[in-house]
């Protein structure tokens, strides 16, 4: 019965998304009724083909009645998507449980050896999280390409005539290059703003000779520019920016972040200030975005990986007044800044921390979907890992600190805390999405074994993989993948090839994140982790050093995928799994491949 | 003599250019020395930080612990889920017994019960099946 009510299920989800992804960004009105005939069309093309094939009446009945009740729910509750998005999204909410359940039964049903019975299981447990996973990825690449109706997208704040509060930028700046540093400045004294000040921190850079320069131009600058040079300072980036707050103007109500390597747009400040006349509005963020990057190059797909954040999720987030505060491009309000106690010296993204914890407080946040500014992305790929490590392991640190925040319950337990519940799903969501690359490991893990094995005995088998699974698990990655490639295409304006090129670009870093995320499960501190932004070529022997891991993890797959094709018996099994390793070495492969030519080597 | 009584506690001269060494902090200033050799102390004027949720007085932070464990210990059919989630309840019990709890390590208390009767419902019946393939 379960099998068949599988491929029901996989039937309505293959056809419903299958659609979604040809037309789901073409439709762009909502109507319940509308969304009602879509539901009976999907489910009836998905019956047609049950009855006629395998299907038995009062089961196809059934499953039928208890979708179709939940899609009257999901066409209530999502009425700002259209019809395409609400069916792909009801149909993976159907199947995914139903495939679950499959894989558990024929677990029991197979005659398994014991140590496979306990392997199949823990398999099958990891599969569940990542299908948690991945359905909250599905869920905000639905959300941005379907939906409809935006309420709180801005991409211009109403201006406020006569509203000019006095904002103190503050410049944090470690062992930075002076000419790089030099053009933020140039571009800071062009805002076209009257009351604003520059504080540049210079935290613990060692070599006078790399701050005086900067000091000297803050002085060229005038009145508005300040210069601190802080020695033996603790905290990192926070701990600097901690102290400039003691020395902010004290007319100062809002505090902006720039990075030394960004050069803004004149009107940045003019653009975000008016948001602040809503006193409730406690932060602003713009995208981040970067001016480095040669048009058909490696550093173009990473360029797009990068924006992928600030054009997917931001978005998504910012519908529920749940964007993170990323640092630079942000402007936070001077007086919630001090009631949350500063920036956290604890944590390695301080940014997205500090964003939390005003939230918590019940403070509005808004995104702004406008570019004015532009960075350096790091010069290097190691630089690029660097950067990549700390993220997921500020990441993680914020998980493990305000947990207990995002739970259900925590509203009981500590009444101040003002998360609503959505606010507290994408804060979760967007932590425990850092794990993805940690289980994709951990699938890795599972079939390298499983290669070895057919290799050794054709005999012992860790999963029985049955004709259904394997053909959900292939519709499976094959969709999965069309559809990142076909949000990157929609949100991002990509063309088939950059956007499959980009997506590779976010595989690349995949083993970095896999071992902050294990690191930060473990380990509560580590250093700041600085993001290089010289200019300059690196030899291909450091560039190879760098992804020697991935490197020996993708050739490895490479070699026994190939071997398993090659020598293993011809069974459906041994094709799957030889095919599967072969998968997994692209993704490993990619960061050397980065590595060498993301911004060449000499 | 108190080390931060040495420190001026005075606001530092906003001049153009400040050159400060890092000599110590507390809840209220950072105290610094400037290139003559001045002791300042700069007031930090923010609110101290709140310990989060999760401090490590808790008394239900071994609970919770016990509980993420036996969540993992779902992997091997349950078994893991067996044993730790009953430690977890007794462990809340302890607490619940032996304390004066707050009201919310009270609630604390109730929901670790609850999450451990959530796994326990999924992890006897899959162990269960288990035992049974291996007694087969």
């Amino acid at each position: 019965m379960i099998t068949r009510a599988l491929f029901l299920a996989g039937a309505w989800f293959t056809f419903s998304l299958v659609v979604m992804l040809l037309g789901g960004t073409h439709l762009r009105r909502t109507h319940s009724g509308l969304s009602l005939v879509w539901l009976a069309v999907v489910l009836g093309v998905g019956d047609a083909w049950a009855l006629t094939t395998f299907g038995k009446p009062q089961e196809v009945f059934f499953l039928t009645g208890l979708t179709a009740a939940l899609g009257l729910v999901f066409i209530w509750r999502l009425r700002d998507w259209n019809a395409f998005g609400q069916m792909a999204w009801l149909t993976t909410i159907i199947i995914t449980p139903l495939f679950l359940v499959y894989a558990y039964s024929i677990i029991i049903s197979a005659h398994l050896a014991r140590p496979s019975f306990l392997a199949a299981q823990m398999f099958l447990f990891l599969q569940f999280i990542a299908s948690l996973v991945a359905l909250t990825h599905m869920f905000e690449n639905i959300d941005v390409s379907c939906r409809v109706h935006w309420h709180r997208r801005i991409d211009r704040v109403n201006p406020a005539p006569g509203f000019l509060p006095m904002v103190s930028l503050h410049l944090p700046a470690y062992d930075e290059p002076p000419e790089v540093v030099e053009e933020t400045l140039r571009a800071l004294a062009l805002l076209d703003y009257p009351a604003y000040e520059v504080l540049v921190v210079d935290n613990n850079t060692p070599e006078e000779k790399t701050w005086r320069p900067i000091e000297k131009l803050c002085q060229e600058l005038g009145p508005r520019f300040r210069f601190i040079h802080l020695e033996n300072w603790p905290g990192f980036k926070s701990g600097a920016l901690n102290f400039a707050l003691t020395q902010t103007s004290p007319s100062a109500e809002l505090i902006g972040v720039i990075d030394a390597d960004y050069q803004v747009n004149p009107l940045f400040l003019q653009e975000l200030v008016p948001a602040f006349t809503d006193p409730q509005v406690a932060f602003i963020q713009a995208p981040q975005d970067y001016r480095d990057f040669e048009p058909g190059s490696f550093s173009e797909a990473m360029y797009y990986s990068y924006e992928y954040f600030f054009k997917v999720p931001m978005p998504v987030r910012n519908e529920r007044n749940a964007i993170i505060f990323s640092g630079t491009m942000g402007l936070i309000r001077k007086s919630v800044l001090q009631e949350i106690g500063g920036w956290s010296e604890w944590c390695v993204t301080e940014d997205a921390e500090a964003s939390l914890r005003v939230l918590k407080r019940g403070y509005k946040s808004l995104y702004f979907h406008r570019s004015l500014g532009r960075g350096l992305m790091p010069c290097t790929f190691a630089g690029l890992k660097k950067q990549r490590f700390r993220w997921c392991f500020g990441n993680i640190q914020i998980l493990r600190k305000h947990w207990e925040a995002l739970m259900p319950w925590a509203h009981w337990i500590d009444p101040e805390n003002h998360l609503t519940q959505a606010q507290r799903y994408f804060y979760l969501a967007g932590c425990v999405q850092w794990f993805s690359d940690a289980f994709n490991f951990a699938f890795v893990c599972f079939l390298v074994s499983g290669g070895i094995i057919r290799l050794v005995s054709s005999h012992f088998t860790i999963l029985p993989i049955t004709g259904p699974w394997i053909s959900l698990a292939f519709i499976f990655i094959l969709l999965n993948l069309w559809r990142l490639v076909w949000v990157m295409r929609n949100a991002l304006k990509l063309s088939w090839g950059l956007a499959f090129r980009s997506m590779y670009s976010m595989f690349s870093v995949g083993w970095v994140v896999t071992i902050a995320s294990f690191q930060a499960l473990i380990q509560s501190k580590t250093a700041f982790l600085r993001t290089p932004k010289t200019t300059g070529t690196v030899h291909v022997l450091n560039a190879l050093f760098a992804t020697q891991w991935e490197a020996g993890i993708g050739l490895f797959c490479l070699a026994l995928g190939t071997a398993v094709l090659a020598l293993a018996d011809r069974t459906p099994n041994s094709i799957f799994i030889g095919g599967l390793l072969l998968w997994q070495s692209s993704l490993y492969l990619t960061s050397p491949i980065y590595g060498l030519f993301y911004k060449g080597c000499t | 003599m108190n080390r931060s009584q040495k420190y001026i506690d005075a606001p530092i001269n906003p001049d153009r250019t400040l050159i400060l060494r890092y000599e110590g902090e507390d809840d209220q200033s950072f105290l610094v020395s400037g290139l003559n050799g001045a002791h300042l102390s700069a007031p930090k004027n923010r609110r101290v930080p709140k310990r989060f949720l999760d401090q490590p007085s808790q008394p239900l932070t071994p609970a919770f612990r016990l509980l993420a464990l036996a969540f993992l210990g779902l992997a091997p059919a349950g078994l893991g889920t067996l044993v730790l989630a009953p430690l977890a309840v007794l462990w809340a019990l302890a607490m619940l017994t032996t304390r004066s709890l707050s009201r919310s390590d009270t609630i604390r208390v109730i929901v670790v019960w609850g999450i451990a009767a959530g796994l326990l419902g999924i992890a006897i019946p899959i162990s269960a099946l288990l035992m049974a393939r291996l007694s087969s």
